[in-house]
């Protein structure tokens, strides 16, 4: 494709012409507010492993958003990696509060009981293994005598 | 008249999360050698930072390049000027650069500056009634060898004349910094004299990897995106003419 030079006059009786290099190595950022965080691990695999050709030859930072799970982070790392990237590098992300601060248990909830809202909280928590969580939430219920 | 082709900052020892980035800017550069050599140019000005002289094996790469690069235009009778760096500088009290090597050469087409001084522009130019341009030199040095570009542009203004070219490798006060000096800082800050040049007086400067005129000074940016921080910069570099 030809180039479109940009000349400019900085000085009478200068020309200043600007160039570009042609092919130069491209550095992408995946940010934690891109759309395919937002996507289904299943769809996004299927449906869009084609589009990470764009990331081809490039250098390219993943920085995960914090609700996003290992398993998740690590697909996309590998599709970043299939679609031809020269190298991958992946932030630390921060992680989620466990307890989604909105959703915490108000301090009157009079119509619920201590079951029901522990039950709640632990369904709505940011972890990756909510089974392993409900039993141990479980057992201590129990020796509670909840 | 003389036509200038000009790159800067190759930073040719560069690794980007683990990928060494000198075949990058190696094709890079060779792209600007070609160009020079398809246009016939009268110079090829190259404004500093080839590589830092601290890691040994990557800076005698850099140091092989820049010498390839060097004797092919001068092969093609176009002289290649390079100015030292920041990052060039080697602070053992010498005054030596990682661009010291292409003294040894020995070819008068290929000159070297790690000190200031007042040269003229191979090629004639139209403006100066076919006489050549004159270029004040303003590379960055080590400590030991320190100077204040005010006093040196003052000292050759007048030799310098109504055109003139003043290319460095030195900071611009008030620029917005870039990866240059968050990611790969080193070394002082030493001011480009801009109050100190006249109207007329093209300005030119390295140090800062993203194309732009900044206050007047031409900059020329790197080849190559190198760091995070340089994602959107478009790698180019500059043909002069006058």
């Amino acid at each position: 494709m030809a180039r479109k030079p940009r000349v400019a006059s900085p000085e009478p009786g200068f020309q200043v012409e600007q160039r570009a290099i042609v092919g130069a190595r491209p550095m992408c950022v995946v940010g934690s507010d891109a759309p395919a965080w937002a996507m289904e691990a299943a769809t996004f695999e299927a449906a869009t492993i084609e589009s990470f050709r764009m990331f081809r030859n490039a250098i390219v930072r993943i920085d995960p958003p914090e609700s996003a799970t290992d398993d998740f982070v690590e697909l996309f790392r590998q599709c970043v990696v299939a679609g031809g990237a020269a190298a991958v590098k992946v932030t630390p992300r921060r992680r989620a509060a466990v307890v989604p601060v909105k959703q915490s248990a108000p301090v009157r909830a009079p119509s619920k009981s201590a079951r029901a809202v522990v039950t709640e909280l632990a369904a709505e928590a940011n972890v990756d293994d909510k089974q392993s969580l409900a039993a141990f939430l479980e057992s201590v219920m129990s020796q509670q005598g909840l | 008249m003389s036509r200038i082709v000009v790159s800067s900052d190759w930073h040719t020892d560069h690794t980007t999360y683990g990928v060494v980035r000198y075949r990058d800017v190696r094709d890079a550069i060779l792209q600007t050698v070609d160009a020079a050599i398809e246009m016939r140019a009268d110079l090829y000005l190259f404004t500093g930072d080839l590589c830092d002289p601290d890691d040994g094996p990557a800076a005698l790469q850099g140091a092989g390049f820049v010498v390839s690069v060097a004797t092919r235009l001068a092969a093609r009778g176009i002289p290649f000027w390079a100015i030292a760096g920041n990052h060039d500088v080697i602070e053992d009290g010498t005054g030596a650069t990682t661009l010291s090597i292409l003294q040894s050469l020995g070819m008068p087409e290929i000159q070297v500056f790690e000190l200031p001084c007042c040269v003229t522009v191979p090629g004639r130019s139209k403006e100066l009634d076919g006489r050549p341009v004159p270029m004040l030199v303003l590379p960055y040095t080590a400590a030991s060898r320190r100077y204040d570009p005010r006093e040196v542009v003052a000292e050759h203004a007048d030799a310098l004349g109504k055109r003139a070219i003043v290319a460095g490798h030195l900071t611009l006060d008030g620029i917005t910094p870039g990866e240059e000096t968050n990611e790969m800082p080193k070394g002082r800050n030493v001011s480009f004299p801009v109050e100190s040049c006249r109207p007329g007086w093209l300005m030119v400067n390295g140090h800062y990897h993203e194309r732009q005129v900044y206050r007047g000074v031409q900059i020329p940016g790197a080849p190559a995106r190198l760091t995070f921080g340089e994602v959107f910069n478009k790698p180019s570099y500059l043909v002069i003419e006058v």
